[in-house]
Formats: C-alpha cells, structure tokens, sequence
C-alpha cells in the first residue's frame, strides 16, 4: 500500500488577541490509498482545523509552525495559495458540516457542479460538462438529476444538499475527500445514508476519506481507522477494530463511556469531568491529565511519546510505559453486545 | 395562474403609487399655502406695497387665490389632469415651460453622476473587498471616510478656487458659456466640476457598502466550498460573492436616485448652474405655488417610484425569495 | 394511571400558509397528555412537526384547530388565557437548541439569568436579581467565576446550562425543551442530559423533550412520541416503545440508532420506511398506555406538503 499523504510533526498556530492558540500540535500521521480514517475529537481539540492546514483553507492568521505535508511523495507544506488552486478539488476536496450553508444559494445545484467540473478541465463543451454533472448526480444519488439541476439548493432536503455538496467534491476525481461532520446537522435516518454513501463512493472510486467527527457511534460504521485527537495531538490512532475493542487511552476510554448505549440501564450517563484545555497556553504533559482519573504523576510534567501496541496501533499515554501499573480498562472488548 | 397573481401584484403596486402621490399633493399643496408671505410679490414685484385693497382682491382673483384652499386644490387637481399646471408667478410662462428649459440640465448632471457613483462605487468596493487590509486597502478606506465628511458647499469652493481661480483651466458657474448652448464640448467642460463633486460626495458611502457586503459573503461557507473545489479567488468574488450582493446593491442604488438628486440641488446653487435645484429654492421662497407645486411632485413622484422600485427589485431578482413557487413546480416535475 | 395530568393536548392542528393555495399542515390532529413530573420524550425527523407542536403549547403559536389544557386552563382561549398570564408564563419555561444565539451576546451570564424575573416584578428570594443568578447558577452545576462573563466566552454544554438557568430562575413546573443537545458534542451532550435527570428527579420538574435522537431519548424519558409528517404515530413508555416497536416509522428510527461497534455498526441494514402504513387514522392502545397510530381502511394516503 502507497501513502497518499503523509503528515509530519505538523503544527499549526493562531494569532488572537489573547495570544498564541497552539491549534494542531505535532500532529503525524498517514493516509493510504483508498482508506477511510476518521478523526475523531469533542469540538476544539484541532481536528477541523488540520484538514483545513492540509487544504490551506484557514484565515491569514494560521500558520503552519513546523512540520511538512506530503502527497504522492510532493511535498507540498510552502505551496503557495496559486500553487495549491491547482491541486485543490483536483488532488484532494472538502465537504462541509452544514450543508444549509455551504451551497451557494443564489446559484442552481446543476451549475454549481458544473463549476466545479470545469475547474480543472476548461476543454470541456458544454455536453460534456453536463453529461458529467449528471452523472456525478447519479452517483451521490440524486434521483431525477435532469429535472433537479434547474433547483435551487432551498428545494432541497439536508440530506439532498449534502449529496450535491459531495457531487461537487468529487467533480474531478479527488484522491482524498476531508469530511468535516458531514452528518452531525442530519436527520438520524439519513446520517447512515450520507455514511454509506462515503463509503460506497470510496469503494467505486478508490477515493482516500478522512471523516472528521465528534461521535464515536457514527464513526465506527464508516472508518478503517481511528485517529483520536485531543487538545491538538492525535493521542491514539489505530484500525477501528483496535480502537474499539482494545482502547487505550484514558481520553478514548472517556469518550466511548459518554455514549449512552454504554450506560444503558445506568442511573447516570457517564461524563469527562472538567474542560478541555485553551490552546493559548497547553499544559506542560499530557493534557489531558488534569481530567483524567487515571493520572500518573509524570503525566503533569512530561508528554507521553507514542507508545507502539500493534504496527497500526499507537496511543500516546503513560499508561503504556511498561513502569505504569496495570489498569483494566473501564471500556473495550465487545462491551455492547 | 401565475400570470393572474403577477398583474394583482403590479396593480395593487401602482395603486399604493397612485395614492401616494395623492396624499403627497395634498400636503404639499396645504403647507405652501399655510407658509406665511405674500404671493402677489413674486408676480407684481415692488407694486405690490403701493396696491389698493380693490387691486388686490382683483390680483388675488386673477391668479386664482382669493378661494377656499380646498376649492383651489380640487380645480388644480382637475386642471393638472388635463395636463395644465398653470403659470409660475415669477417668470409669468406656463410651469412645463419653465422647467423644460432647466431640467436637461439636472438631469444630465444627475443622471451621469449616478451613473458614475453606481460604476464608481462598484468597481472601488470590489477592489477593497479584493485587497481586504492589505495597505491599499487601508489607504482607501482612509480617504474615503475623510471624502465623505467633506460637505459639498465647501469642496465646491475649494475646487472653484483651484481649478477655476488659480489655474483657470475650468469655468467656475454655468452650464455653457453664453452664445454656446449647442456645443457639446463646452456643455462638457462645465459640467467637470459639479459632477467631481456630486461623485465624490457620494462615492465612498457605497463603496463601503459594497466593500462590506462581499467581505460578509466571503466569511461565508460556500465561499469554502468554493474554494475547496479549486475555484480561484477572482472566480469566487465575481461569480459567487458579487452575485449575491447585487439584488441588494441595486435596490439600494434604486433608494440612492433620490439622494443623488437631492445632492445637485445644493451643487446647482454653489455653481449657478441652471437646473431645477435652483428653481426649486427661488419657488419656494417668492411663494410661487404652481412652480413649487410641479417640482414637489416631480421630485415625490421620483422618491415614491424608486423605493418602489427597489422593493420590486428585492422582491423579485434573488431567487431565495422564490422559494414556494418553485417548490410547486419541482414537485410536478418530479412525479 | 393514576398520575396527575399537567398538560392535556386534544386534537391539536397547526397550519403555515406559504402561498395562498399551498399549506403545510405542520401539526395534524395530535393528541396526547404530559404527565406531572415525567419526562415525554417527542422523536422525529426535521420538519415533522415537534417543534412547532411545542410553540403551541408555549402559546408561541395559535393553533389553528384543538385545545391544549394547562392544569385544566383552555392555553389557546384567549380569555382563559390572559386571566391565568402571569402563572403560565412563568410556570412554563422553554429552552432552545442554538444557545449561542439564544442568549444575547452583549449581556453578561448574571444578566441573563437575572432578566425574567426582572421583567415580571418578581422579588427575589435571596435579596437580589445577583444572588438569584448565582443560586441558579450553582443549581445546574456552573461555577460562579461566570457570573461576570459573556455568553461567547463560555462552552456550548455551559451555555446550555446559562440557557437552562435562565428558565429556572422563573421557578417553572414544566420545561418545554426543543432539542437542547442537539449542536452538542456527545460528551457535552451527556453533562446536559444528567442535569436534566437530575432536576426531574430531584426536584420534580416535567419535561417535554424534543430530540431527533433516539440514543439520549432511550436513556432520559419516560415516554415517548414519534412523530412523522405532523402526525403522532406513535405513543409509548419508552422500554415499551424500544422493545416492541409497532410503527414502521418507529421501526425505521430504532433501526438508525449507530452502535459504537464497527463489526456490527457495519454490518446494521437500513430500514427505510415506505409510508404504506401512513395516512389519516385513530390511536388504538395495543397494550397498556402503548398507543398507535392505525390508519382507517382505505383512508386518504399522505399528501405531501
């Protein structure tokens, strides 16, 4: 298997009035061709904000602090925003958490995938660019695409929209699809719809995905990978069957206990205590120490390293240092059936 | 059916028009006449001291005041509607007479000014909104603001004092020189100065405005998307941003006539130049009725009609406000 | 049952007129009761009418057919209404899903929480509007540090809790709650969902609880409706209605509930619900206080809005 892109000990900071905001810190990772990693996080911990570095699509007021960005070898960290117009929609595309919002509404749904499909390929006449369009349609599954390419997006229906949202990111056959919470403003019904979808299409068009995410019961349908971010860092990352049947960090434990199917016929629904970390000002260590009823005193002072469980599976955690004492992990195994 | 609702709509539009203006002549024509001063000044002049009570009556029964306000209001009405509006009281000619001679003036000072602040505006806010804080950016938003709180009587002296006084390049009041009222060149050279400021005065007001509205698009999601799908930036800000903010920047340019118009006036008068801005002032103050009348329709009819016009805009050329009617049609095509 | 009824809805219609000629029946003859001190949980898809049937019950809406009693007061005759004002506007509290903007940005948290009761002259228990906020405050688990801060500065979970303050400093019996979680984090999620179990069974509170999720439903209500296209179609104890679902719509929702397993998760088949056991019908208990929707023979099939 090939990486698609390789993400090195990215970092990536804001300037705000309050100061530095560390968004993303050292953040590796990689991404093989036709695979679907989720990224999953409660909201703030950067993972939004390290698709959008890959994509350099954040305000002037980000940059990339250290670390490098790889596709297909290139690297691609100093593109300039003429270089990377280029490459966008072409190599890799977005879609979006609110579909409400990320269509033009001004503009007919046929038109705005026309745009995109003539983007990258101007030779197009106007047949052919119409023919791709419905095709695109079709594959997203937009039942009467002919009839609805005239339609403003208000006439469609949220899942509809985040079908022409996709049809539009995957115009010219991106090798990698970010999903930024693609479901999280759907109808229950259709989140697994939208889910199945992403995974059919990478399936047909061997298209790579990161799936961004905050739920860790929508994720599992979807993903081969889990990367669990917090307060910036990627602290455990593994296939999904690793991540859900053998967690390891105490952060990734917190996170599946909050489900509530895992206190079914508990009194009380279980919850991280505290908050999540500013990023102005990240602890010294783990981050995540100041919530975790698992701490070890070194946690305070030094951060973990990536610790290697499998060949895929590493978690960054004291826990794994073979001086920790044992702890039996509240949640994994097939703990819901 | 469509059609049906439409023509209600357009009639049920003229009518609100129709009613207006009405409501706008009567007031029009009450406060005029309630406004202390002599009327009989404008017309006899200086005689008008040495006149007796008899001539008086007789003046007054001539020019049809010696009535009932509401008797002359029902017989101006009805004579307006034959097209007669009688006669302005200083200059002694048919109303329509006097103000034809004036308003190709106004209206090209007026019409190419707006056409230069509507372009002028356009093409200065995209610019900004394009170069967003960068120095350029800065710098206009600058000058802008000091533009637009310079008051027009003054910026008028002042370019008179340079252009005119100093260097003597450009002619300082007038709308040609005498004995060349057909030629167009110098037609042009008069107009320089008064259209430099009525732009000015005006320009940077919706420049701003636009410059704000596209930068509020851009914050927007789709713009992400956009961008996402490889579109470059000026693809985004023309195609998308600029498209969306237009029904809103027309409707206001629509409201905007009015203002332009009402800026003339005041260049008219530093300028002496001859339009209806100063007719309008010397009638209102020599309390000629017909005179005043005509303009404060003229100018009314104008104000009511844009606004309308702007409303109709809103209404009609963003498809958002489309939404039912074209959810009934899609439901018909998709079965 | 021998429960107490607080809320009584009889065959509550309500209608938006889009054009003259199109109507979106967004609530369509829907009856049921909310119990003292329960929890009735109201499940459906966007669009299907349990927001706007809960606007009727805070009188936010006219309905446009049916009656909803309030301890045995008609809510919707105007009369019955103004006499009884100033108890059902405080007794009843609502709490909105987007609570960035349902608190006002440029006030600070002791504002906000301080402003009904200041709106309705109600003299504070604990000396001042300051000291009220700060009870409420500690009341849904906020520290005080946030009194003096701005609604902007806080989490969404703790904004939620400002919003929740807010309606409890009216001292209400009954808390319309429109998908309070919704633009949660399930983590947060979890935090506003033991407040709410908390303050019903601590302190008696009766909710109605508007969610498109039926994971936190399962866990936090006593009953629930399922409500599709304007329609109640189903009505049960919430054990009852997850164990025996009878509706197909139901079915289909339950069916979308994800499970934090990928083997199975991937493995789940979607049901999607066909409507051919959708249209104009009556209630029919099938077993005790387990009531469904069961469409009259030949009745006219769903129009669409």
């Amino acid at each position: 298997m090939k990486n698609i892109l390789e993400v090195k000990n990215l970092s990536v900071s804001f300037d705000s009035p309050a100061g530095e905001v560390q968004a993303v810190r050292d953040v590796s990772f990689s991404l093989q061709k036709g695979e679907v990693l989720a990224i999953v996080g409660e909201s703030g911990c950067g993972k939004s904000v390290l698709c959008k570095s890959i994509m350099k699509l954040l305000p002037s007021s980000a940059k990339i602090k250290e670390g490098s960005i790889c596709i297909h070898g290139t690297d691609i960290t100093d593109y300039r925003e003429r270089e990377m117009q280029r490459i966008r929609g072409k190599v890799f595309s977005m879609i979006f958490q609110d579909p409400m919002t990320s269509l033009n509404p001004t503009i007919k749904i046929g038109q705005q995938i026309a745009e995109a499909v003539l983007v990258h390929d101007k030779k197009k006449t106007k047949d052919q660019v119409y023919e791709r369009v419905i095709e695109l349609m079709e594959l997203v599954g937009i039942e009467h695409p002919h009839a609805r390419y005239h339609l403003y997006p208000y006439n469609f229906s949220g899942g509809m929209r985040q079908r022409s949202v996709m049809a539009i990111a995957l115009a010219s056959n991106p090798d990698i699809l970010f999903a930024d919470e693609p479901t999280t403003a759907l109808d229950v019904t259709i989140q697994a719809q939208i889910l199945d979808l992403l995974r059919e299409i990478q399936k047909k068009l061997g298209t790579s995905t990161i799936l961004v995410s905050h739920d860790l019961g929508v994720v599992a349908r979807a993903a081969d990978r889990v990367a669990v971010m917090y307060a910036g860092k990627i602290v455990e990352i593994g296939t999904a069957e690793e991540v859900y049947y053998d967690p390891r960090h105490p952060y990734t434990w917190g996170l599946m206990q909050s489900l509530p199917a895992f206190s079914r016929g508990k009194d009380r629904l279980y919850t991280i205590p505290g908050m999540p970390p500013t990023l102005v000002n990240p602890p010294q260590g783990d981050a995540y120490a100041c919530r975790n009823e698992y701490a070890l005193g070194i946690d305070y002072e030094e951060m973990p390293p990536m610790f290697r469980i499998t060949d895929t599976h590493y978690a960054a955690t004291w826990l794994l240092d073979e001086r920790a004492p044992k702890i039996e992990p509240p949640v994994g195994g097939k703990c819901f059936e | 059916m469509r059609k049906h609702n439409r023509i209600f709509y357009y009639g049920k539009k003229s009518l609100i028009f129709l009613l207006s203006v009405l409501v706008l002549s009567l007031v029009v024509f009450y406060v005029a006449r309630l406004a202390p001063g002599d009327p009989l000044v404008s017309y006899y002049g200086d005689r008008t001291e040495k006149m007796s009570p008899q001539e008086r009556e007789w003046a007054m029964e001539k020019l049809g005041l010696n009535e009932p306000i509401h008797v002359q209001y029902v017989k101006w009405i009805e004579n307006a509607f034959h097209g007669e509006f009688g006669i302005s009281f200083k200059y002694k000619q048919d109303v329509v007479e006097v103000i034809s001679g004036r308003i190709v003036n106004t209206l090209l000072l007026g019409g190419i000014g707006f056409l230069c602040i509507f372009v002028g505006s356009l093409l200065l806010g995209v610019f900004c909104a394009w170069h967003e804080e960068r120095l350029t950016d800065r710098v206009l938003c600058r000058l802008g603001t000091i533009s637009s709180c310079i008051p027009e009587f003054w910026l008028s002296l002042v370019l008179i004092l340079i252009f005119a006084v100093t260097f003597r390049i450009l002619p300082s009041s007038g709308a040609y020189s005498t004995g060349k009222a057909e030629d167009v060149g110098d037609r042009i050279i008069h107009l320089i100065l008064p259209l430099t400021v009525v732009t000015l005065e005006h320009l940077w007001y919706y420049a701003y405005m636009i410059r704000n509205k596209i930068l509020e698009e851009v914050r927007a999601d789709y713009v992400l998307l956009a961008k996402s799908k490889g579109l470059p930036k000026r693809s985004i800000l023309f195609k998308h941003c600029l498209r969306n903010v237009m029904p809103a920047y027309l409707s206001i340019m629509a409201i905007a006539v009015p203002h332009v118009l009402g800026g003339t006036f005041v260049v008219e008068s530093v300028f002496s130049y001859p339009g209806i801005g100063a007719l309008s002032y010397e009638s209102a103050r020599y309390h000629d009725y017909n005179l005043l009348m005509i303009l404060c329709m003229m100018s009314g009819i104008l104000v009511i009609f844009c606004n309308m016009l702007s409303q109709i805009i809103n209404e009609h050329i963003d498809p958002r406000m489309k939404a039912s009617e074209v959810t009934e049609t899609s439901e018909v095509k998709a079965v | 049952m021998n429960k107490e009824v607080l809320v009584d809805v009889k065959h509550l219609s309500h209608q938006f007129h889009l054009t003259k000629k199109a109507v979106i029946r967004a609530v369509d003859d829907v009856s049921f009761q909310i119990y003292q001190g329960e929890i009735l949980g109201l499940v459906g898809e966007s669009g299907s009418g349990k927001s706007t049937a809960a606007r009727c019950l805070m009188n936010i809406y006219h309905p446009s057919a049916g009656e909803i009693r309030y301890r045995g007061i008609n809510i919707c005759n105007k009369k019955e209404f103004k006499a009884n004002k100033k108890m059902l506007q405080t007794r009843r509290q609502m709490i909105f899903q987007d609570s960035s903007s349902s608190l006002n940005q440029r006030m600070k948290v002791a504002e906000i929480i301080g402003e009904p009761m200041k709106i309705h002259h109600m003299i504070s228990k604990r000396g001042n509007y300051r000291e009220e906020a700060r009870f409420q405050m500690k009341y849904v688990g906020l520290d005080e540090s946030f009194l003096d801060r701005y609604p902007s500065e806080l989490s969404g979970g703790q904004r939620q809790r400002i919003a929740i303050a807010r309606a409890l400093s009216m001292e209400p019996e009954f808390l319309v709650a429109d998908e309070p979680v919704a633009s949660l984090d399930v983590s947060i999620q979890a935090q506003v969902i033991n407040l709410f179990r908390h303050l019903q069974e601590e302190h008696g509170f009766t909710f109605l609880f508007i969610a498109h999720d039926l994971a936190m439903v399962e866990y936090l209500c006593d009953r629930v409706g399922v409500m599709y296209h304007g329609k109640l179609v189903e009505l049960a104890p919430t054990g009852e209605l997850f164990a025996n679902p009878r509706h197909g719509y139901t079915k289909t929702l339950l069916s979308a509930i994800p499970i934090p397993d990928p083997v199975r998760e991937r493995a789940r088949k979607l049901s999607v619900y066909d409507e051919s056991d959708f249209g104009d019908g009556e209630m029919e208990e099938v077993s005790p206080g387990h009531f469904v929707l069961v469409p009259h023979e030949g009745g006219n099939k769903i129009e669409k809005a």
